[in-house]
C-alpha cells in the first residue's frame, strides 16, 4: 500500500513540476532475481523514512535520458550531460515526491513519519538496494525519454 | 505586478531550484536578482543590502535549508529595522502545510507548495504585490 501511494506521488509530482507524463510499467519484489530489472540507471537519490507506524527508505533511479528530460523540462532547456549543477535535482524531485506521498499517507491513513536529507548517487550503472529485513518493492515507470524506478522498503521494525 | 527593477532575493539550497526561479523571474521581466544557497547566506545578503540603503523588495525562500531555515530567516527579517513589510514568499513541501500556520504567525506574505508550476509562482508574486499595495494604502490612509 505504501509503495502504491509513492507510485501515485511520482506521477503527480512529475506532472506538476516538470509537466511530464510518466506511466507505471510494473511492480516487482527486488529480491526475486527472476523479475529483477536489468535497466541501466545513472543517477538516483535515496531518502530514509522514520515514523511511528513504519520506517524504511524510498529511492529513485533514473536513466540518463529520462533524468535530463525532466531537468530540461523544469529549466526549459535541453541538456546532453548530467553536470554537477544538475545533480541536486534528483534529491529535490525525491523530496517533492516524498512530500506528496506523506501528505496522502497522513491524511488517508493517519501515518506520521519524517524523512532525512536525501543522498544523491551518480554513476554509470547505479543499483539501489536497501539493507533491511522488510521486502523491497520496486515500481518501474516509463516516460517518452526512458525508464526510471522507485524502490520502497517500509515496515514496522518493532514487529520484524 | 512589481516594477521590473524590483530587487529580489531568491533563497534555496538546491542549485536547480535557484536556477529555475532565476529563469522564471527573468522571464517575468525582473532584472535585479540575487540568490543565496541557505538561510545564513540569505541573511548576510539581506543585511548588507539593508545597510547599504538598497534593501531587497521581494524575498522568495525555501523552508528546509541547512544553517538557517527559511522560517528562521523570515523571523530575522521581520525583527530587523525596515523588515516588517518586505514581501516574503515561502516554498514548502506538500507535507508541511501544517507548518504554514507557524510561518503566518512569523509574518510570511504567502507560500508556494512544492511541486508547483511556473503559473503558481506568477500568481503568488502578483498576490504578494497586491497585498503590498493594500498595506501601503492602509498605512497611508
Amino acid at each position: 500500500m505504501v509503495a502504491d501511494v509513492f507510485a501515485a506521488a511520482v506521477v503527480e509530482a512529475l506532472k506538476i513540476q516538470c509537466s511530464y507524463d510518466v506511466s507505471k510499467e510494473r511492480t516487482y519484489i527486488c529480491d526475486d532475481a527472476s523479475t529483477a530489472s536489468t535497466i541501466v540507471y545513472e543517477i538516483g537519490a535515496v531518502l530514509a523514512l522514520v515514523g511511528k507506524q513504519f520506517s524504511g527508505s524510498i529511492s529513485i533511479s533514473y536513466s540518463k535520458t529520462l533524468y535530463l528530460a525532466l531537468i530540461g523540462a523544469i529549466l526549459r532547456q535541453k541538456f546532453d550531460e548530467i553536470s554537477s549543477d544538475l545533480e541536486d535535482g534528483a534529491g529535490e524531485l525525491l523530496n517533492m515526491i516524498f512530500g506528496v506521498a506523506k501528505a496522502k499517507l497522513e491524511a488517508d491513513h493517519g501515518y506520521s513519519f519524517k524523512s532525512a536529507i536525501p543522498t544523491i548517487i551518480v554513476g554509470p550503472n547505479i543499483h539501489m538496494r536497501a539493507l533491511t529485513a522488510h521486502a523491497q518493492i520496486a515500481v518501474q515507470f516509463k516516460g517518452k525519454d526512458g525508464p526510471f524506478e522507485i524502490r520502497v522498503s517500509a515496515g514496522n521494525d518493532q514487529n520484524s | 505586478m512589481y516594477p521590473a527593477a524590483t530587487k529580489i532575493l531568491i533563497v534555496d539550497d538546491t542549485a536547480l531550484m535557484r536556477r529555475m526561479m532565476r529563469d522564471l523571474f527573468i522571464e517575468m521581466g525582473y532584472k535585479a536578482l540575487t540568490d543565496a544557497n541557505d538561510g545564513a547566506a540569505a541573511w548576510k545578503e539581506y543585511s548588507q543590502a539593508a545597510a547599504d540603503g538598497n534593501p531587497f523588495e521581494l524575498i522568495i525562500s525555501d523552508w528546509n535549508m541547512p544553517k538557517l531555515s527559511g522560517l528562521e530567516f523570515l523571523k530575522l527579517v521581520r525583527d530587523s529595522a525596515g523588515g516588517k513589510t518586505v514581501p516574503f514568499l515561502m516554498l514548502t513541501a506538500e507535507s508541511e502545510k501544517d507548518k504554514v500556520v507557524e510561518a503566518i504567525k512569523a509574518g510570511v506574505t504567502g507560500y508556494i507548495t512544492k511541486p508547483f508550476t511556473p503559473d503558481t509562482v506568477k500568481q503568488k508574486v502578483k498576490a504578494a504585490y497586491e497585498t503590498s499595495l493594500k498595506n501601503a494604502a492602509a498605512k497611508a490612509g
